[in-house]
Formats: structure tokens, sequence, C-alpha cells
């Protein structure tokens, strides 16, 4: 059973009198403990699809499935209770709370909703994924004391610690410099490997997307190419 | 629980703008706290003074119809008035009889109008003498006949001193001209409000230049042990009253009608007389006046028939106490009109909270965070901004309020009234602390509401495309 599963998913946005085709019929599906790169270039749909596999957006038409769960008929309330459990998101611009530290920041997941552990347990969990992600001597800096690698690590940390199945991450090297940015990337793979949880990010930057294993390339709302089974489709309308 | 930490976190974040948010509720807190125990002490002290300036809390008069048509106010016989105590089992402190005399006062080429000159039974009312602040003179030789006592200003006026022998001109109740000489035994500090030019005498001379007998006088007050328990015993005696004896119907009066009722002057006589006059006849007041109270004259054939009338402190206040409502009316409009206007600045402010974390309430959409629970820490920060204004705003009450109350306003002899001890007293107005705490919140959950629910409305994915 495919963990995220794609199938015929459209998407259109509303603009003015007209409509965006922002993905025009896209399938494929992500197995469990994959580290698998979305590419493109910039409005070739990367976000959208990264969002309703999130859950925080919906297809105009076609189904995403968690798990082998469809997800379509489910009201705001439970895609957020589900979004909680099974999913991580790093972002682009990291989106730390700024008056939290590292430590509170990484903990802030866990007051939305239940805990699955004690807090002794808890507190050893954050303190192992901030050592995971090499920030020990910052557990107590704000986000504004970091740098924008340490940030990201942070978030990393953040994604992580409701202990979800699948984390994403749009486009999370697009803000820092290219070796920072392959760092974190590396960082997200060993996590990958150490955890078995699965990686989905987006980046159009090519050499980033070689660490992948897996690689699903879009352009123009459709799939080009997937390394997994192999489809290299050319994007015809 | 998790919400509140998050909401107390978020407000202390813009630290500046949440004081001066909840600084603006304080004012208006502040503004009706401190209106509210001031004036709630004032009146207070203007109960307690007035009743000890007139030796009581509840007051019986009587009119009595002459043969010639005209009207006495005299009480001949205790009686009744002794038996509705006893039966009604009426906790006083002290009763006190008193005659009041008002006319002129004469010394030399000197001459004091419209003085008022209470006849007082001190044997049976010890304490009235004890309360006075005695200036110069003695007031050993006070129930010695045609002695009197006055206040330290009329003697000013006079240019005499304590001992020296005046002439006092008055009219009997019946409304002939009286005159006879009084030595002044003593002077005493007067109260500016009630009694411009005031003094005191024993009843028995006092009676005598009024045309009344010894025994005889015209007010009968009783001083109750506990101030509280005025109403329900004011209407204990007036319903004891009214099964026994004719008794004018209860009013309030304010302080140009006790003056009036006073004798005090003919202009408050007329301003009376107007503003009754459209009243229905069966306003005591017009009665009281139609009976020749104030000189008129009714059927001689009534001749003999007494009514008798009760009021209280309460009754004499009205007036002043609407005053006082009136003042406390008005700063509440003014505390709902300034709370309207923190409203606007509540729901603006919360406006541009809601675009500051646009993206951050998107993230923590995304994280799993529910619809109602951004709403829930939005109106909690609310209401912990309305909480802190309001706590601000009674504390700073409290505080202005009782330092006020330590200012001494001893020069100050026309607010003597208002006084307790040459201060103001400000009173903790609990009532208005525990409302304030209540409306304050209630209030900023509504101006916050709103745009409350738009921040939990926003879709992540919007939220989380902008890139600022
Ligand atoms: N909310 C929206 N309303 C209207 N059009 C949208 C919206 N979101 C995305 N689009 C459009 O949909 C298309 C795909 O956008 P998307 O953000 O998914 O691209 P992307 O691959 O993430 O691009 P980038 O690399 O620039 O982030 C674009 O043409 C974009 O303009
Ligand atoms: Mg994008």
């Amino acid at each position: 059973m495919s963990i995220v599963s794609l199938s015929n998913v459209k998407k259109n946005y509303p603009l003015g009198k007209t409509e965006v085709k922002a993905v025009k019929g896209v399938s494929f599906e992500v197995e469990k403990g994959d580290f698998i790169s979305i590419a493109g270039p910039s409005g070739s749909g990367k976000s959208t699809i990264l969002n309703m596999i999130g859950l925080i957006d919906t297809p105009t038409e076609g189904e995403v499935s968690i798990e082998g769960a469809v997800t379509s008929h489910l009201n705001d309330r439970q895609l957020t209770t589900l979004r909680h459990k099974t999913i991580g998101f790093i972002f682009q611009s990291f989106n730390l709370i700024p008056v939290l530290n590292v430590y509170e920041n990484i903990d802030f997941p866990l007051l939305l909703g239940k805990i699955p552990f004690s807090k002794a347990e808890k507190e050893e969990w954050i303190n192992f994924l901030i050592e995971e992600v090499g920030l020990t001597e910052w557990r107590n800096h704000r986000p504004n004391e970091l740098s924008g690698g340490q940030r990201q690590r942070v978030a990393i940390a953040r994604a992580l610690v409701t202990k979800p199945k699948i984390v994403l991450a749009d486009e999370p090297t697009a803000n820092l410099d290219s070796k920072t940015g392959e760092a974190i990337i590396e960082l997200m793979k060993k996590i990958n490997k150490e955890i078995d949880t699965t990686f989905i990010f987006s980046t159009h930057d090519p050499t980033i997307v070689s660490i992948a294993d897996h690689i699903i390339r879009l352009q123009d709302g459709l799939i080009t190419e997937d390394s997994k089974t192999g489809i290299s489709a050319g994007a015809s309308r | 629980m998790k919400s509140f930490k998050i909401a107390s976190r978020n407000i202390m974040r813009e630290k500046k703008r949440t004081f001066l948010l909840a600084g603006a509720i304080a004012f208006g807190v502040l503004i009706i706290i401190l209106l509210n125990g001031l004036s709630q002490g004032l009146v207070g002290n203007i109960k307690d003074n007035l009743s000890h300036l007139l030796s009581g809390h509840i007051f019986i008069s009587a009119d009595e119809i002459l043969p010639t048509g005209l009207a006495e106010e005299v009480i001949r016989d205790d009686k009744l008035l002794k038996d509705a105590l006893k039966d009604l089992e009426i906790p006083y402190q002290s009763i006190s009889t008193r005659s009041s005399a008002t006319g002129e006062i004469i010394f030399g080429s000197k001459t004091v109008r419209r003085i008022d000159i209470d006849g007082v039974d001190f044997d049976q009312d010890p304490d009235f003498l004890k309360s006075l602040n005695i200036v110069s003179g003695s007031l050993d030789t006070i129930n010695e006949p045609n002695h009197i006592i006055i206040t330290d200003k009329t003697a000013q006026k006079l240019n005499i001193e304590a001992g020296e022998e005046v002439l006092f001109k008055t009219t009997t109740t019946t409304g002939q001209n009286n005159v006879d000489s009084f030595i002044v035994s003593a002077t005493f500090k007067g109260n500016e409000i009630i009694d411009v030019d005031a003094g005191y005498g024993n009843l028995a001379s006092i009676n005598r230049i009024i045309n009344l007998r010894d025994k005889e006088f015209q007010t009968f007050s009783i001083m109750l042990k506990d101030m509280e328990d005025m109403e329900g015993f004011t209407d204990k005696i007036y319903s004891y009253m009214e099964e026994r004896v004719k008794v004018a119907e209860r009013f309030r009066i304010d302080f140009s009608d006790i003056e009036a009722m006073m004798n005090f002057s003919d202009d408050d006589e007329e301003k009376t007389d107007e503003e009754e006059s459209d009243e229905e006849d069966e306003n005591p007041l017009t009665k009281m006046m139609a009976m020749g109270m104030f000189g008129g004259k009714v059927d001689p054939a009534r001749a003999g028939e007494i009514t008798y009338s009760v009021t209280n402190i309460n009754d004499m206040l009205s007036i002043i106490f609407s005053v006082i409502s009136a003042i406390n009316f008005t700063a509440t409009v003014i505390f709902f009109i300034l709370i309207i206007i923190i409203m606007v600045g509540i729901t603006n402010t919360f406006r541009m909270v809601l675009i500051e974390r646009f993206k951050e309430i998107g993230t923590m959409r995304a994280m799993g965070m529910q619809r109602p629970i951004v709403l829930r820490i939005f109106l909690l920060e609310a209401i912990f901004i309305g909480l802190l204004g309001s706590f601000m705003g009674i504390a700073l009450g409290i505080l202005i309020g009782n330092a006020f109350s330590l200012i001494s306003f001893a020069d100050f002899n026309f607010l003597s009234l208002f006084l307790y001890k040459d201060h103001f007293t400000y009173s903790l107005p609990v009532a208005g602390m525990v409302s304030t705490l209540i409306i304050i919140p209630i209030l900023c959950i509504i101006a916050a509401f709103f745009p409350s629910r738009k921040a939990s409305k926003i879709d992540p994915a919007k939220a989380l495309s902008t890139n600022f």
C-alpha cells in the first residue's frame, strides 16, 4: 500500500472570470520511506500538489489518498486532525514563531493535539531531535539569533516532533545558499533513513534533485517523468 | 489550557500595543471606579452628617388647624409617637423633640436676618451637644431660660462674644411677631450648607418665643441604632400612624423644601410654590400650604384637625441622591462612549493582528491547529486585554480615590456636609468593580469577534503562499 497516492488529480484556481489550471491530471504513488523530489520550473504546480498532499488544499477533481484512505469526503476538522497526526511541514521561509526559542518552537505542534507520550518522554524526544539537527548549543536561542540554515534545521525538527508518517517540504532550500541547501537535504535524507519517515520535497535546483531516491518531474501542471515507474511522457495538452 | 498559554504569550508580543489598549480601557474604568466610590462615600457622609445635624433619621411633625383657619406646626402630645416606638419595637439610639424659630438677631446696629434657632430638649438628647464643635464660651448655662448658642460665623457678623445679650425677633407658630432677649452662652463651628446662620437653645425657651407650651414641640426625631434600617422603619411608623391618625402622604423633598419647611425664607417659599404648583392637589406640600403653613388659610370649620407627616433622611436627600445618580449616570455614559471608541480601537488592532499573523496562522493551521482554537486564542487575547485594563483601572481608581480622601478640606466650610472629619470618603464600589470585570471583557470579545472569526477562517494554503 502506498502511503500517498494521487489519482488523476486536477486543480483549478479561479482567476477573475476565467480559471487557472494549475494541475491538469496528475497520478503517482509514494511508498513508505521514500525520499522523493518533485521537480519542475516555477509555475509548474509543485506547491499546489504538495498542498493537496498536505491536506491544506483540496483537488478540484481526482483523489488524494493518505495510507490508502481517500480524503475528499473529510471536513475541515477531520482534515486538520489527520494533518496533525500524519503530516509534518517544512516551509521555504521557515515560518518559525519568533517569540519562541528553539526548544519551544519544536514543542509547539505538540500543543495542538493529544500528546502520545509523557512529559519526560517528550523532553527526551525533543532533545534527541535537537541533537539530530545539530542545534544542541542553540536550544534556548530565538529564531532571529539563528542563521537561515539553522532555522531550517529547527523547522525540520519541528516537522518531526509529532512523529508524522510524511514530511512535506516546499522548496526548503530556496532561501538558503546552495551549500547550506545541500546540507539541509542531506540532513533530511539522513533522518529519512534513520527513522524511516517519508519525505516529499519540491525544488527546481538540479543538484538537490539528484539527492532524491525518487524524482517526479513536472511541467505545466503535468508529470513529465516519474523515476520509479519509469514513465516519461511529453507534456502534451 | 494550551490556547490560554498561546494567547497570553501573544499579548506580550506587542507590549506597547497591549498596554496602549489596556491603558485606554483602564482610563475609562478609572473614571467609573473613582466617581462611584466617591459618590458612594459622599452619600454615606451626607446621611451621617445630616442625621447628626438633625439629630435623627426619621422625623415626625404635625400641623394643627386653628379656629382661625390657620395651621400651626405643633405636636402637643408625644404619647402616640412613644407608643409607636414601643409597639413597633424600633431599635433607636435616641429620640429628640425639637422646635424651630426663624427670625433675626439684633445686636446694637448689627442684624443677622434669617437665622434659624432650634429648640432642643437637651436632657433627652445629651449626645447632641457633644457632637457640636464649640469655638468659644461654655455649654454650662444652656438649659437656663433664654440662653442660646450660635455659630461662630453668626457671632462674627454680629461682632459679639460669648456671654453677651442679643435680641431675637421671630414669628410665633400662628404668625404673630415676637421678640425677646437671649444670652449667647457659646459659639460653635457651623455647617454652611444647611445652616447659613443657625443656633440652638433649650426647648422651653424657644417654645416660649414661638408661643408653644413647655412640653410641646414641632419635630420628633428618631435616631436609629442602624441607619440601614431607616426605610423599613419609616414605612412601619407611617402605617402605624396611618391606622390611628391622619397622616400626609409621604413625599420626597429637596433642600430648598427643607428650608421652606423650616420657614427659612420667603423666596424659597415662592420657588417651592412655583415648582409644585402644577402638581395635583393631593401633593402634601400643596396641602400643607393650603393648610396655612405658609400663610394660607383653610376653612375654620376644620379646626382641630391634625395632620402628621413622616419623613426620613433619604426623603430629604432625594434630590441630592438624584443629582449624584445623574453624575454617576453621566459618568457611565461617558464611560460607554469611551468604551465604544476603545472597542473600535480593539477591532482595528485585531484586524492588524490578523494581517500580521496571517502567515503564522496559516503555519499553525497546517501544523494541525483547529479553527475554533484560532478563534479562541484571539478572543482570549481580547479578554486578557480587557481584564488587564479593568484591573489597572480599578487599582488606579482605588488608589486615586483613597489618595483624594487623604486631602483635608477643613478650610472649605461649604463642603462640610459632604465630608467626614474634614475629608471626602472613598468607599469601595464593589458593585461597580464586579460589573466592570464582567462587562469589559464581554465588550472586548464583541469588539474582537469579527477579526477573530476571520482569522479562524484563514485558508492555510493561501496564507502560506504569500512569501514575505
Ligand atoms: N491561489 C491561487 N490562485 C490563482 N492561481 C494560483 C494560485 N496558486 C497557484 N496558482 C497558479 O497555479 C500555477 C501553479 O502554481 P504553483 O504555486 O503550484 O507553482 P510552483 O511550481 O510551486 O511554482 P514556484 O516554483 O514558483 O513556487 C501557477 O500558474 C500559479 O500562478
Ligand atoms: Mg511553489
